[in-house]
């Protein structure tokens, strides 16, 4: 590689830093692990093509350009995040993934599927089954409680647990919709 | 050695699914170089076979339009062949960049148009315009190149109907109101299919199409929607109207108003996305090289190992490029149960005689479609 590409990889991965939190090739590799997948397996659940996600992941290419990717990315993290917690089993995790592959218009590549025209009733389903997995781990009298103690230390977790735990689904959709952007 | 079939296409590898069976990749012997192949097994030919002989029978010489080359039939399959598109479907596209540039988008409306012009003036209805069925060549980050495929819907204007079925063909979602009303296929419902998938490329999903006809059968031509240049929308209109009279009267013309907007449109925007268009199915298998499967002899493959991939000469004369009704369709018929053999045993035969029938079927198929045609 030479001084002129590896000086635009850099910047990819600076700017996948700013945009994602982190670069690409680090964030979609712990997927790969937490989840069990593999490269291949990660591009269909995210309905991106292989070369794609490698571009992505190499740093050749800054920006997921497509927002139903970058959705289904996030879904995906907070899975991960479930699955290392052990909130949700490795049997549920395939289940939610297929889930996930099927959201917001990923099903284009299959012709033979229907999609929501719009993304806002996936955000409601993808709200939706954070909200029934919380209350199927605690009630939410004990969520409220758990919210009391991170309180102090780490209120955008309390926030988290209180909102998807207890609150209602309009203020949870609206909590999911404000972490997007 | 991979699989051969009939003799002549050896089997390299799956490179997808088709609308009747599996497409792999095989090194066509005969004409010396890979092309794709859809395969159908005979066992799936009682529902299928009416798709892939429209398929294949089809010949369209056009640089935007993939249309099968040769065709051949085995004990208990079929395939048919034509050129290997590297670059995946525009789905694959939106896939990866989501909502495409709208001068990008008129780049490739105006080669399915001018695909769609031909088939036409061929006298054919495509019937199943979709993403999926649009095709790219691996351009890269160059001009993109669609090629329109899969016929397995296409029917003759006018054509009898070899089916006593009343079902509409095609795929839901991308139907024109009057294929959904199950009227005789015709021009404009490619027309039809042509505007929602414009609105797919520009909105990166999939239009809601009975929602679009409500609103134009309730007020009219309705507002450019929020992705759509209104220039552009002027030319999807005409192409969205749920009467197809209201469409443009053909392909060209559609063309020929979509050339004259695409000035009109915004320049493209310093911060677009670049677009690439890859290669989606990859490198040849070990074993494979771009002249053929390399270091052996096809006619002796226990000979020395590091023999060089010396090209072979073709073991059968090739098909007919266009076998035309019964009496020289009759050859390929012959060619499938003589021809000779790969040396891995073939899958086990279920039935010769079933075989004889699905090619005899098949050539009468195509005779009716040539009539037909005449």
């Amino acid at each position: 590689m030479d001084a002129a590409q590896q000086e635009a990889t850099a910047r990819a991965r600076e700017l996948q830093r700013s945009w994602y939190g982190e670069p690409l090739g680090a964030l979609f590799r712990r997927l790969i692990d937490d989840l069990g997948l593999n490269q291949a397996r990660l591009a269909s659940v995210l309905g991106l093509s292989a070369p794609m996600l490698s571009q992505l992941m190499s740093g050749q290419r800054a920006k997921i350009g497509n927002p139903a990717v970058v959705q289904r990315v996030q879904a995906l993290q907070e899975l991960s995040h479930q699955v290392a917690d052990g909130s949700v089993s490795a049997a549920e995790a395939a289940e939610r993934m297929e889930e996930v592959k099927r959201s917001s218009g990923g099903s284009v590549l299959n012709s033979t599927q229907t999609t929501a025209s719009s993304g806002a009733p996936t955000v409601k389903r993808v709200v939706r089954e954070i909200q029934s997995l919380l209350r199927s781990v605690a009630a939410a009298g004990d969520i409220i409680d758990a919210a009391g103690t991170l309180a102090p230390t780490h209120p955008e977790l309390a926030e988290f647990l209180r909102v998807y735990g207890a609150g209602r689904t309009a203020e949870a959709v609206a909590h999911y919709e404000a972490h997007q952007s | 050695m991979g699989e051969v079939f009939a003799g002549r296409y050896e089997l390299v590898d799956p490179i997808g699914r088709g609308g009747v069976g599996e497409v792999w990749r095989v090194w066509d012997r005969a004409r010396r170089r890979y092309a794709a192949a859809k395969v159908l097994k005979q066992s799936h030919a009682h529902t299928l076979l009416l798709r892939f002989v429209r398929e294949q029978a089809l010949r369209i010489d056009h640089p935007h339009v993939l249309a099968p080359v040769s065709w051949a039939a085995d004990d208990d399959r079929v395939l048919f062949t034509m050129d290997v598109v590297y670059g995946g479907s525009v789905a694959h596209l939106i896939g990866d960049y989501g909502p495409l540039p709208p001068r990008f988008v008129c780049v490739l409306l105006d080669q399915l148009l001018d695909a769609l012009t031909a088939v036409h003036a061929e006298g054919v209805v495509h019937r199943d315009i979709k993403p999926a069925n649009l095709l790219l060549e691996a351009t890269g980050t160059g001009p993109p190149h669609l090629r329109l495929s899969d016929f397995g819907c296409a029917m003759r204007k006018g054509e009898p109907r070899l089916t006593e079925t009343n079902y509409v063909m095609g795929t839901p979602g991308y139907f024109a109101p009057e294929q959904m009303a199950g009227e005789e296929p015709d021009f404009p419902a490619d027309l039809f299919a042509v505007g929602l998938v414009a609105l797919y490329l520009l909105a990166g999903r999939k239009p809601d199409a009975e929602a679009l006809v409500a609103r134009f059968l309730a007020d009219g031509v309705p507002p450019p929607p929020d992705e759509v240049p209104a220039a552009l929308w002027d030319v999807l209109a005409r192409l969205l109207a749920p009467d197809p009279v209201l469409r443009f009267r053909g392909a060209a013309e559609a063309r020929a108003a979509l050339a004259a907007a695409v000035p009109l449109l915004p320049p493209p925007a310093a911060g677009d996305e670049r677009i690439e268009v890859f290669d989606q199915i990859g490198p040849l298998p070990p074993g494979f090289g771009p002249e053929g499967p390399q270091g052996r002899d096809v006619r002796a493959p226990h000979g020395p190992l590091g023999a060089p991939p010396r090209p072979v000469p073709p073991p059968m004369p090739p098909t007919p490029p266009r076998p035309v009704g019964p009496p020289l369709a009759a050859p390929p018929a012959g060619q499938a149960r003589h021809a000779p053999r790969s040396r891995r045993p073939p899958p086990p035969k279920r039935s010769t005689a079933a075989a004889v029938l699905v090619v005899a079927l098949l050539c009468l198929a195509v005779g009716f479609w040539a009539l037909s045609a005449a």
